[in-house]
């Protein structure tokens, strides 16, 4: 097992690598000027080449890269361009907000998909297939932000059950400082129990519209490895032989979740930055949002940062999963590189 | 769509040993099971209904839109009614208008997107994995690497940075799905690649480039085909996913989710419609184009579709 974590790893470092490498050059390929965004278009050229050299763009790639690195080894993102503040710190404000809405999202979603796959897997009526079928392919083929944007209008203007769609906690409100910034956890911590509640509320619309549509390909994939499982010569075998319901339905279980792993970890991967869609609906600052305003801004460093964390943790789960897979299926642990 | 690879078989004289993939090849018996799902399934009847409309407002929307597309009014914010069907945006826009025009632009870039992820996809799969050795080594890893990348954000970066334009837009969401299409076609050539007929095309001294494109090419298609609908959804949902948060089409261009955000505001406040019937024509026609696909899959996989 050690053996197989160290073989992921020598492939998952060199691949974050080059993803930080990549987006350092690509920013700087593109054709954008950063230092006229920020100088103003009035500048002049005295004040222009003060903003690059501050900037630090003045240098050659290869040394821009260098500090770069020599920084992010220490864990140093930079400072912001357009806030001046250290990149670490914004992010470390803002990820944890995507985390509880992708980890709520993904959390419900599995809970409420995998029983409902399997059962209707191990019970197939024309009926049931149907109805899976066309919810799986309907809600796996939805536009989130237009959802959530539907749930708004419905919980909150016409029943005014929930909170209107704007951020985390009610405006002029503030959250607890520290010590973990993710507030579902910190107001727990400092006690306030109303801010709790509050934080849960403002969750709940952004949560349910990644729970709607991540329900679909996930009871899919659930659905299609139960069957696949189900007709499988050892489950037949297993039958024959005489073992009870209980062992076989683990068995099922159990080598079912194969797909369904791969596809959570790749599905994770994405909402990761699709989540700036359900972030700008219901004005949630996640990294996502993050992103797409420090692109705005032409903010190099904060979108380096921005990057390079989404895909740090985004490999992480690639290597939970894999592990799970190991786990879950011995022959894995053996065979694959 | 799928007619060329199927009107012509080739290489059938070096029969596969596979008798249901051979008969896949085989073109009547392929229509006879569209002919066969369309009959038995209602859900694949209502899917092919909602491409071909979508594709008919692809070609004929812009010119049959009551009122002009770009053309602000000052009657803003109107509800439905006889004159406005679907009622007025923000801007004074007649949204049933709109709602018609912007097929052209979503389905083309996502059509667009999808033939050039689609051709680039299969050549540098079949090519990398065909011949041994280090390329398609080299590929795969890359791929991973690419993988890898929020590409979400990668999509947003790119396009906001290098200009907001069609092009641009086509561009990054072919880019996304490239992946795709080379690992489904990696998958089919590996395993192609040893089947007899290769190597008795290879016999009868046909050269390594001729063997791939003519016998092997030909029996790598259909799962790539049956993805072409998915994509398409999906492409649509990028590519009003990126015009909704403003780094994609930019508006008074007509696009389905610039639509929905120039709608976003009011919906909070009552003023429902000018968001919400761009949003029904993207759920319909993905879901469209994702049904076809599905079915599409079972039929070339020879299966039952119901």
């Amino acid at each position: 097992m050690t053996l197989f974590l160290l073989r992921r790893l020598a492939f998952i470092l060199p691949q974050l690598f080059v993803v930080i490498v990549g987006t350092f050059v690509l920013l700087r390929a593109l054709d954008v000027d950063p230092v006229s965004k920020i100088a103003g278009s009035f500048a002049t050229p005295e004040t222009t080449a003060q903003v690059e050299a501050s900037l630090g763009l003045d240098r050659s790639l290869g040394a821009q890269l260098q500090s770069y690195l020599g920084g992010l080894v220490q864990g140093d993102l930079g400072e912001s361009w357009t806030t001046n503040e250290p990149v670490t710190s914004e992010i470390a404000k803002r990820f944890p907000v995507t985390i509880q809405l992708i980890g709520l999202g993904f959390g419900i979603a599995v809970l409420l998909a995998i029983p409902l796959g399997r059962s209707s897997a191990a019970n197939p009526t024309r009926r049931r297939e149907k109805i899976t079928t066309v919810y799986a392919l309907f809600a796996g083929a939805q536009p989130d932000f237009w959802w959530g944007l539907i749930f708004a209008f419905v919980f909150f203007f016409k029943l005014g059950w929930l909170p209107a769609p704007l951020g985390i906690l009610n405006t002029g409100v503030s959250g607890p400082s520290g010590p973990t910034n993710f507030i579902l956890i910190d107001t727990l911590v400092h006690g306030e129990f109303d801010l709790f509640l509050s934080a849960l509320k403002h969750f709940v619309l952004p949560v349910m519209t990644m729970t709607f549509v991540l329900t679909g390909p996930i009871l899919k994939i659930m659905r299609q490895a139960a069957l696949d499982v189900h007709e499988s010569e050892y489950v037949l075998y297993a039958n024959a032989a005489g073992f009870s319901g209980k062992v076989t339905k683990k068995m099922i279980t159990r080598n079912s979740f194969a797909p369904v792993l791969t596809v959570i970890g790749i599905l994770f991967g994405f909402s990761l930055g699709g989540a700036v869609l359900i972030e700008t609906v219901f004005s949630l600052n996640g990294i996502g949002r993050y992103a797409l305003q420090s692109t705005l801004n032409v903010d190099f460093p904060a979108i380096q940062g921005a990057v390079i964390v989404m895909t740090a943790f985004s490999l992480l789960i690639y290597l939970t999963m894999d592990t799970a897979y190991a786990l879950l299926d011995p022959r894995v642990r053996y065979s694959r590189v | 769509m799928s007619a060329g690879a199927h009107s012509d078989p080739p290489a059938l004289e070096h029969a596969p040993a596979d008798a249901a993939f051979e008969e896949a090849l085989r073109p009547a018996s392929f229509s006879a099971h569209v002919r066969e799902t369309l009959r038995s399934s209602w859900l694949f009847r209502l899917g092919l209904g909602i491409v071909l409309i979508a594709l008919f407002l692809t070609v004929f929307g812009p010119y049959i839109t009551p009122h002009e597309v770009e053309k602000a009014t000052s009657d803003a914010n109107l509800a439905p009614s006889l004159s406005h069907w679907f009622g007025t945006d923000p801007n004074g826009f007649d949204v049933f208008s709109r709602v018609l025009a912007s097929a052209r632009i979503d389905v083309t870039i996502a059509l667009a997107a999808t033939l050039f992820s689609f051709v680039i996809g299969t050549f540098i799969g079949l090519l990398t994995s065909y011949f041994r050795g280090w390329p398609g080594e080299f590929v795969m890893r890359t791929t991973d690497t690419v993988q890898a990348f929020p590409l979400f954000v990668l999509a947003i970066i790119v396009v906001v940075m290098s200009g907001r334009s069609l092009r641009n837009v086509i561009l990054v969401v072919a880019l996304l799905n490239i992946p795709i299409y080379l690992r489904l076609c990696r998958s089919q050539v590996l395993t192609i690649r040893e089947r007899v007929f290769v190597e008795a095309a290879k016999a009868n001294g046909g050269s390594g480039l001729f063997v791939a494109f003519r016998h092997v090419l030909p029996n790598t298609l259909s799962p790539g085909l049956a993805q072409i609908p998915i994509t398409v959804g999906f492409a649509i949902l990028v590519t009003a996913g990126l015009s909704f948060i403003g780094a994609g089409v930019q508006p008074p261009t007509p696009e389905w989710g610039a639509m929905i955000a120039a709608g976003a505001d009011g919906i909070v406040i009552g003023k429902w419609w000018s968001s919400v019937f761009p949003g029904v024509a993207i759920s319909l026609t993905v879901f469209g184009f994702a049904v076809v696909g599905e079915a599409l899959r079972a039929i070339f996989l020879r299966q039952e579709w119901k």
